[in-house]
């Protein structure tokens, strides 16, 4: 479940212009606990999955990996938009074991 | 620990995978400590936000398919014990992938023995409408109007219902090629990576089950990729 919301704010995080690797981990939420570790092999499962795409650019004399979300990236959002309503069943009836 | 020292350590960690995968990860890790240098902290405060080179080496290893990852990590440990373990250890795996083998044969066969019968069925129907026409003819020689008509008719309609369980087969082998090459992947999950990084045992991308863990509503993005293995299959 985890790897979901970390895969979504990954997305979240290129939806808007390009971005790269130490700029995800800080625009990311810092409750995902998300590091570059983590982060590397979503972002490659995700180049694989068509859901970002990479290009190199030249940063302070090195180069720098800036990623941007495509069309099958921002369908991949929506689905997880989309099954909030089941999330929101399930906390519901955990939260109802309180009572 | 220096940035050179720990791209240096996790470059020997990952030995094990492909050459330019190694020199991939390692220009990450070098950007991101670069990153996070710029960004007012220093070297070593930067390698160390990274984690420990095995830590490091471990996300990207995890990723692999269950058997190369297993093989990698053994070979992490020791390349000798690798050897040891895949030697001793052979009279144990080498059936056990034989069966494996085996049994993923079998089911892609009987798989298809389902679309054959089906098209038996259809040549057989569609033969016997020869055979009626055969009799119509006999049945003109002898001059027997009412045999000759019903000859005729059993011809056509014979013939007619064997083209319409032709299309039923032509379905139900289309359907099976989409089943087979799902089998296929299903089969060599454990070994390799799916290429669209679709649909990976373990893996979120293409999964059959939503992000949240849940059944996806319509699970579009598997749908995707079984259309294009059945399109790889129907080839």
């Amino acid at each position: 479940m985890k790897r979901g919301f970390l895969e979504a704010c990954v997305l979240a995080a290129v939806s808007g212009e390009e971005s790269y690797g130490y700029r995800i981990v800080k625009d990311v939420p810092a409750s995902m606990g998300l590091t570059e570790s983590t982060l590397y092999p979503l972002l490659k499962r995700l180049e694989k999955a068509g859901c970002i795409t990479v290009r190199s650019a030249e940063h302070n004399g090195r180069l720098r990996k800036y990623y941007r979300i495509t069309d099958a990236g921002r369908a991949r959002i929506e689905e997880f938009l989309a099954e909030w309503p089941a999330v929101q069943e399930i906390y519901r009836y955990v939260e109802g074991a309180r009572s | 620990m220096k940035k050179n020292e720990f791209l240096d350590r996790l470059g020997d960690l990952l030995a094990c995978l492909p050459a330019d995968q190694v020199e991939e990860s390692k220009e990450f890790y070098a950007e991101a400590i670069a990153d996070r240098m710029e960004d007012g902290m220093g070297e070593e405060e930067a390698v160390a936000a990274m984690g420990t080179p095995g830590e490091v080496a471990e996300a990207i290893l995890d990723d692999l398919p269950a058997v190369p990852r297993a093989i990698a990590k053994t070979r992490r440990r020791s390349t000798v014990l690798l050897w040891v373990l895949a030697i001793v250890g052979s009279p144990v795996w080498v059936p056990l992938l034989l069966a494996f083998a085996a049994v993923a044969f079998t089911v892609y066969v009987c798989i298809w023995t389902l679309a054959i019968c089906v098209w038996i069925v259809a040549a057989a129907l569609v033969g016997i409408a020869p055979v009626m026409l055969v009799l119509a003819y006999d049945g003109f020689m002898i001059g027997h109007v009412p045999f000759v008509i019903v000859s005729l008719g059993w011809a056509l309609g014979f013939l007619g219902l064997g083209l319409l369980v032709g299309t039923a087969a032509w379905a139900v082998s289309k359907q099976i090629a989409r089943l087979s090459a799902l089998w296929v992947k299903k089969a060599l999950s454990p070994f390799r990576k799916d290429r669209g990084g679709n649909g990976n045992s373990g893996t979120t991308a293409g999964r059959p089950h939503g992000p949240w863990g849940t059944p996806a509503p319509g699970a579009q993005s598997n749908d995707a990729g079984t259309a294009r293995l059945s399109a790889v299959a129907a080839r």
